[in-house]
């Protein structure tokens, strides 16, 4: 099945040798050369707002890594880190390789108070994307795509998810995390129920948002960036998923995958035993039809990066094992951000070998309906083969 | 084996090169701090990223008052490289990180050898540039 | 040996509201449940009379064989009018030392906690002095959700003189604050289940802050025991800061070590009614940070609903491990609690 808009010329796949896959990343960030490239395809009246660019929030100048949020070697001679199709290929398919990359553009950049303009944002990101990373630059069928949506609006959402929701190559929707409510609220529906229509999974990412203070939390804001780095996407993510179980939106969208990127792992497991062990008493006057670890076990996966480490690194593996990531995880490297796991190096070395094939790929080949092998394309003759 | 990375002209104070000899394939940073030279691997321990295209820079040290917040001073300009991959600090002099760990980047002896010198390595140095003016940046790889 | 350290009697309304004195008992201060998520069910596992009563608690505590046991009565937790605040404090620690610490039914099992008012360090100061040289007051409590986190400059000097004297700083997730911000950062959920499932977050939080704002680095001998937070789920988050430490120490030069580094010497964790289930708890040793067996005090935090069993904390640790979990490590920890065990064993 193929990812692509356009025909592969000339060749068909099935006289080409083909491979294994091995490895998928569930977190590439790919983006525009700039903010006049994605003009074009913004609608009308937002196309002609001068200096648009000053409404979507960019630098923050706090809860930053002091040095930037780029790989240093990943900036282009021209363009957006991200934005050229030559180093990003070099970089995922050669460098250090990965089969197929999910793409979540458009990711240095936060959602803003209007939610006309997110929404007018997410369809020009998307229209940008397919004609772009899905098509002209993806003759290679390697690049996935995921449906940007502006969450404050949920039926212009649910609107731009019916839009691209058969499209080839767009396999997912992808949200933030920043809202004024829980995402299982009510309100937030028709999105989910435009997902299930379409077969998409949500992918919730990390992302700036202007209708929460930035780095505040149930006790007041926290002061540095380290605190905001490790605690943030886990606590937000936490309070998301408690929301969808709790609201029933797994019972009323049986099918429904939502897939945690960039909070790391570990952290669910507690989480949700807390949730699990107080059930009989604390969901009682919800009237659901499954216990959380069910829940997460149907629904939820969650992206490695960044991917908890240890001095001994067999101690990690352990927790892994004890939280069942055999099941639930997939591979991320969040390219090109600065804290870039690479694939042949993430993992724990002592992490059980089955574990690890479903942790590369498997986990998320089924989540992606994605095929078990490729064929050989120019990047694996370049030096990209295993 | 000697390696010549170039002139040390080429390498003024305060500046640094990545050299890939055919034996260090992912290549080795070299360094000039205040007139002395350091090599490094390009090759961070932590996840194998290009270590020396890193910022080269100073970093910070903290002072404890006895009463008031932790403060915050800036030292040993030039003599850090931070990681383009997770920003770990490393001491170029040492290749140790900055921060407590056992952690180590792979360092290589360097020195400067006259022309003289150099001719007479010659025979076991690894590549001689086009043409060496002066003194010359070599490597024991 | 038993040690519970997690005891929270209730302060019933009618005596509350005496303690208190006027103005503040014109308000009839509110009733402890009925806050903005109501529970479906009886959040007390025992009658309100029994929560309120020394005898009834006494005798709980013999059921369960414990020796010891700190008690922290449950109040709100941040409240904003800062007079109102010191008087809470004030009459809540005065009824623990008159009703409880004082009453025969103690039996020297009582040991209490001075409740901190967190509006202004120096009223605070001065609750401290005005209690601590009772040894039978073993630690300061404060409230985990605070509205500001515990790393700020402000909060120093009571951190410093916790340490000084000898006392545990007590984080206890008590009700929530008075007015109440959103349990989690990106608005109200809807439903009990959902803000229960939260509350830890605000430990976790008050926990990296203690320990990246360099309050443990700047005081050695402080040490913080958290009541309602499981060690696993601190561990969880710590692991992560650890990594964000190692990428931008630059950004806190005055973090020394591994942010995991500091549980051992600096931190404990109240055996959580969650722990029960959890796959990791079955390593009692060899875990980040320090060993499970190390880290967790027992406290059953009698009589809220979701309190731990003392035949359910880690049923398949060794005795040894459970001994620790169950006295030792209390003993270990808690200054004021190891001089009074070494004085009776000496006695």
């Amino acid at each position: 099945m193929t990812t692509a808009t356009l025909e592969r010329p000339e060749v068909k796949d099935n006289q080409l040798e083909h491979v294994d896959i091995k490895v998928i990343d569930t977190d590439v960030h790919v983006e525009p050369r700039s903010f006049e490239e994605l003009i074009p395809y913004l609608e009308a009246p937002w196309r002609d707002v001068p200096n648009l660019i000053a409404s979507v929030p960019f630098s923050r100048p706090t809860y930053r890594t002091l040095e930037g949020g780029g790989r240093k070697d990943a900036y282009p001679k021209v363009g957006d880190i991200g934005s050229d199709p030559d180093m990003v290929g070099q970089q995922m398919f050669v460098d250090d390789p990965t089969d197929y990359a999910i793409l979540l553009p458009w990711s240095f950049r936060g959602f803003t108070v209007d939610p006309r303009l997110d929404t007018a944002l997410a369809s020009a990101v998307n229209a940008w994307l397919a004609d772009t990373w899905l098509s002209k630059y993806n003759a290679e069928n390697r690049y996935v795509g995921s449906i940007s949506i502006g969450i404050d609006d949920p039926i212009a959402a649910a609107k731009e998810i019916d839009k691209w929701g058969e499209h080839p190559g767009f396999r997912q929707v992808v949200i933030g995390h920043y809202g004024p409510r829980p995402f299982g609220h009510p309100i937030y529906d028709p999105i989910w129920e435009a997902a299930a229509r379409h077969n998409l999974p949500i992918a919730m990412h990390f992302r700036g948002g202007a209708t929460q203070p930035l780095g505040w939390t149930s006790t007041g804001p926290l002061q540095y960036f380290v605190e905001y780095h490790s605690l943030i996407a886990p606590m937000a993510y936490g309070a998301h998923l408690a929301s969808w179980i709790c609201n029933g939106v797994f019972d009323r969208h049986p099918e429904m995958k939502v897939l945690f990127i960039e909070g790391g792992f570990l952290w669910f497991q507690p989480f949700i035993d807390r949730l699990e062990r107080h059930w009989k008493k604390t969901g009682q006057e919800l009237g659901l039809k499954k216990t959380p670890h069910q829940y997460v076990r149907d629904h939820i996966r969650f992206a490695t990066q960044p991917i908890e480490e240890n001095t001994d690194p067999h101690k990690i593996a352990t927790l892994y094992e004890e939280a069942n990531a055999r099941e639930l995880v997939m591979f991320s490297s969040d390219y090109p951000h600065y804290d870039y796991d690479p694939p042949s190096k993430a993992l724990p070395r002592s992490l059980d070998p089955e574990m690890k094939t479903r942790i590369m790929y498997e986990n998320a080949r089924v989540i992606y309906d994605l095929p078990k092998t490729r064929p050989v394309d120019r990047f694996d003759l370049a030096g990209g083969a295993r | 084996m000697r390696y010549v990375v170039g002139a040390a002209d080429d390498l003024p104070p305060g500046s640094s090169t990545i050299v890939y000899p055919e034996k260090v394939k992912s290549g080795i940073g070299v360094f000039n701090i205040n007139g002395e030279f350091y090599a490094l691997k390009n090759t961070c321990p932590h996840m194998g990223g290009p270590l020396c295209k890193g910022h080269v820079r100073g970093t910070s040290t903290a002072e404890l008052p006895t009463d008031g917040m932790p403060e915050m001073h800036w030292v040993r300009d030039g003599e850090i490289v931070s990681c383009p991959w997770h920003h770990w600090e490393f001491e170029i002099k040492t290749g140790r990180t900055i921060f407590k760990s056992k952690q180590k980047v792979r360092s290589y002896p360097v020195t400067i050898e006259s022309p003289e010198e150099l001719e007479r390595l010659k025979a076991g140095v690894e590549t001689v540039p086009i043409s060496v003016e002066g003194d010359a940046v070599v490597l024991e790889i | 040996m038993k040690i519970d350290c997690a005891i929270h009697p209730v302060l019933g309304s009618v005596e509350f509201n005496k303690a208190i004195g006027s103005p503040w008992n014109f308000l009839k201060l509110p009733p402890l449940f009925g806050e903005k998520y109501r529970s479906p069910f009886d959040q007390l596992s025992v009658t309100p009379e029994q929560a309120m009563s020394p005898a009834a608690v006494a005798a709980y505590l013999r059921s369960t064989d414990v020796d010891y046991a700190v008690l922290s009565p449950t109040t709100r937790g941040y409240w904003p009018n800062p007079q109102q605040a010191a008087a809470v404090a004030r009459a809540a620690n005065t009824l623990l030392f008159k009703k409880w610490l004082e009453s025969s039914e103690s039996e020297g099992r009582f040991l209490g906690s001075i409740r901190l008012a967190m509006n202004d360090t120096d009223t605070a100061l001065r609750e401290i002095d005005r209690w601590a040289d009772d040894d039978r007051f073993v630690q300061l409590v404060v409230p985990a959700r605070s509205l500001a986190t515990f790393g700020e400059q402000r909060f120093f000097p009571i951190w410093r003189a916790a340490a000084e004297r000898g006392l545990v700083v007590y984080v206890h997730d008590d009700f929530s604050t008075l007015i109440e911000p959103p349990p989690s950062q990106v608005g109200f959920p809807s439903f009990f289940a959902e803000d229960h499932a939260l509350r830890p977050m605000a430990s976790i939080v008050q926990l990296t802050s203690f320990i990246i704002a360099g309050v443990f680095e700047r005081l050695p001998e402080l040490r913080v025991v958290f009541g309602d937070l499981s060690v696993h789920a601190a561990r969880s988050l710590a692991i992560r800061t650890d990594k964000d430490w190692q990428s931008d120490r630059m950004e806190v030069p005055w973090v020394s070590d591994d942010p995991t580094t500091y549980l051992a010497r600096h931190v404990r964790f109240v055996t959580q009614a969650d722990d029960e289930i959890s796959p990791h708890s079955k390593a009692a040793t060899g875990t980040i940070g320090g060993d499970n067996s190390s880290l967790v005090v027992y406290g059953s935090r009698h009589p809220y609903w979701d309190g731990a069993k003392a035949e359910d904390v880690f049923p398949t640790w060794s005795e040894n491990d459970r001994a620790r979990c169950f006295a030792d490590n209390a003993v270990e920890f808690y200054p004021r609690i190891a001089s009074r065990v070494s004085a009776e064993l000496s006695s």
